[in-house]
Parts: C-alpha cells; structure tokens; sequence
C-alpha cells in the first residue's frame, strides 16, 4: 500500500498545485508568470486549459494508481508460488516455478483480483471490475464511441483497492 | 433481498429531481448566507453508454459578470454512487455523489484458526440517502453535503 499511498499523495499536491496556479492567474499578480507558458496566455485560453489539466490529471491518477495496485498483486502472487521450489527433484520444481511465475505477468488482472472475493467481497471485487474498465479506458485512448460503463475519480478508485489490499492484507497476517 | 431494477429513462429522471432538490438547497443557503449572487441555469447535454443522450441542468452562480461556482452534471453511472455533480469553481473542482439509503452490502470470510468468520461490511461506509462530498484526502470520507461544507467548498475553489 505504500506505493499507492504515495502515488495518491503526490496527486493531491498536483492537484493543489494547480488550484494554487488558478488563483495566481485570476489574481494577475504582475512578473510571477514571466517565462513560463502562462506568459503570454489569454484569460479565456487560461481557463480552459486549466480545468482540461485537471480533468487529466485526474485521469492519470486513476491509471497510475491502477498500475501501482497491478504490480503490488502480481508480486503477492510471486510470493506465493514459493512453495513450487519446494517440489522434488529440485531442478524440475525450479523450472515450474520460473515458467509459473513468468506465467503471472501475462494472467488477467480482474482473474487475479477475484480469487481474493473470498476475502475482499463481492462489492468490492465488482467496483474494482469497474475500474478496470474505466482505466482500460483511459488506456487506450478514450474511445468516445465505446464509453465505460461507469467514471470514476481518483478517490473512489483509491478507497476501491485500499479496501481491497486491507482486506488481502488481513488474510496474509 | 434482491435489488430491483431501474430502467434506464427512470434514472434520468430521478437524477433532475435529485440535481434540482440540490440546486433548491444551494440557492436558499446562499440567500441565507448573504452572499449576494443571480442563480442562472443552462442545458447540459449528456450521454452515457447504458442510458443514451439527456439534457440536464447546470447552475451558474453569478456575480456580476464573474461565475463564482458551477455545478455541472457528469452523469448517473458513477462507480458506488447514483450520481455526480462537480462543483467547479476558478481555481478547482469538487466531487459530489448522490448516495442511496443503505448502499449495498459486502460479505467476507475470513479463516480464523479453522474456522471461517463471515462479516458483512460496506466499503464506503453505511450513508443516509443524498448529495455527499468526496473528501479527497486520505483518510477523507463523503460527508454529507450541506451548508457549512458548501460555504467552505466555495472558498476553497476559488
């Protein structure tokens, strides 16, 4: 969760940043836009730029928080394939846990995450689901044609796994 | 107990009365408040996969000739929630979601020992059916929207 936590933390600084931006703006503070790209920027191009980049970095949070959450569950999963080094001879249960464990990084993630609903819930596997197809999404370009079936912001996307790792969490104590 | 189901065209409907219950509240507690502003409403055109195109309501806040606040509609398929609405203010935007009464519930089974322990939890919490703010902080909940939160929120997209 650390590297979630932290991913969420630096959004919330950006996204402060830019409110900060915003109100340096609107408040025309004279030299404290020289030599950056807000310079020479109209008021109007201004504003619609700035709730575009917000709007975007909401978007990248969702998938870099995503991306973080992927990561942390394929490496429990490695974790757990220990117990194939175990199998006799030796160099046949080393060749099952490397061809496994390559095996891993090509499983689909929503597979993965819904063997836990044991554990996490059906509510919470269902709204991770969501997720997925949210930030697959976001992936491959917003396909205006082909909308997910629900948006998410940053925060409902980060209670989604944090309430889902707390709960893998509690079976691995 | 089985959630039944509603029809496409009947959540559009119920998410107008819902924004415009909202918009009614937010003008009242700005009169209260003595912020001195003209409420102004324009359509929205809105289109989602699973319900199609709709027209919706967005309330401008104005003074004079700025727009201190907005509240754009973003749809009614939201992940959790029956509904949202983004405060959109000149430096920021906040989140508001429309919660239904209980939200559902989730089962988990947990192995204790030998034994499996079932606990019936709800991720977001048990809420009372209306408008709610996401707190995007970490430990940040979805309070419920009302006329402090709203006051506060004005200053802080701003």
């Amino acid at each position: 969760m650390q590297e979630i936590n932290s991913i969420y933390t630096s959004y919330l600084f950006l996204k402060d940043s830019l409110r900060i931006t915003g109100r340096i703006f609107d408040r025309q503070l004279q030299g404290i836009q020289s030599r950056t790209i807000f310079e020479t920027m109209p008021y109007d191009g201004f504003k619609e730029s700035h709730s575009l980049a917000l709007s975007e970095l909401d978007n990248l949070a969702v998938l870099s928080l995503f991306a973080a959450f992927e990561r942390s569950l394929r490496d429990i999963f490695s974790e757990k394939l220990e117990v194939l080094r175990t199998i006799w001879p030796k160099e046949l249960g080393a060749g099952i846990y490397r061809l496994s464990s390559a095996e891993i990084e090509r499983w689909r993630i929503a597979e993965i995450f819904s063997l836990f609903g044991f554990a996490a819930g059906k509510e919470s596997i269902d709204k991770l689901k969501q997720v997925v197809k949210y930030r697959n999404w976001i992936a491959h370009g917003k396909n205006q044609n082909k909308k997910p079936p629900a948006s998410i912001d940053p925060k409902t996307a980060y209670d989604a796994i944090h309430f889902f790792m707390s709960s893998i969490e509690k079976i691995q104590a | 107990m089985k959630e039944k189901k509603v029809s496409g065209s009947d959540k559009i409907i119920k998410y107008n009365e819902r924004l415009s219950s909202l918009y009614e509240n937010v003008i009242a507690w700005l009169k209260e408040a003595g912020v001195p502003c003209v409420p102004l409403f324009e359509d929205l055109l809105l289109s989602e996969d699973q319900v199609g195109a709709y027209t919706v309501k967005k309330l401008l806040i104005k003074q004079n000739s700025d727009t201190l606040a907005k509240f754009v509609p973003v749809g009614v398929l939201i992940i959790g929630a029956e509904g949202r609405v983004d405060l959109v203010g000149r430096s920021g935007k906040e989140i508001l979601v429309y919660y239904s009464e209980c939200g559902s519930e989730t089962t988990t089974r947990m192995p204790v020992g030998n034994m499996v322990e079932e606990r019936a939890e709800r991720i977001y919490g048990q809420k009372r059916e209306g408008w709610h703010w996401i707190d995007d902080r970490i430990i940040g909940k979805q309070p419920e929207f009302d006329k402090d939160i709203f006051l506060a929120l004005l200053e802080r997209i701003n």
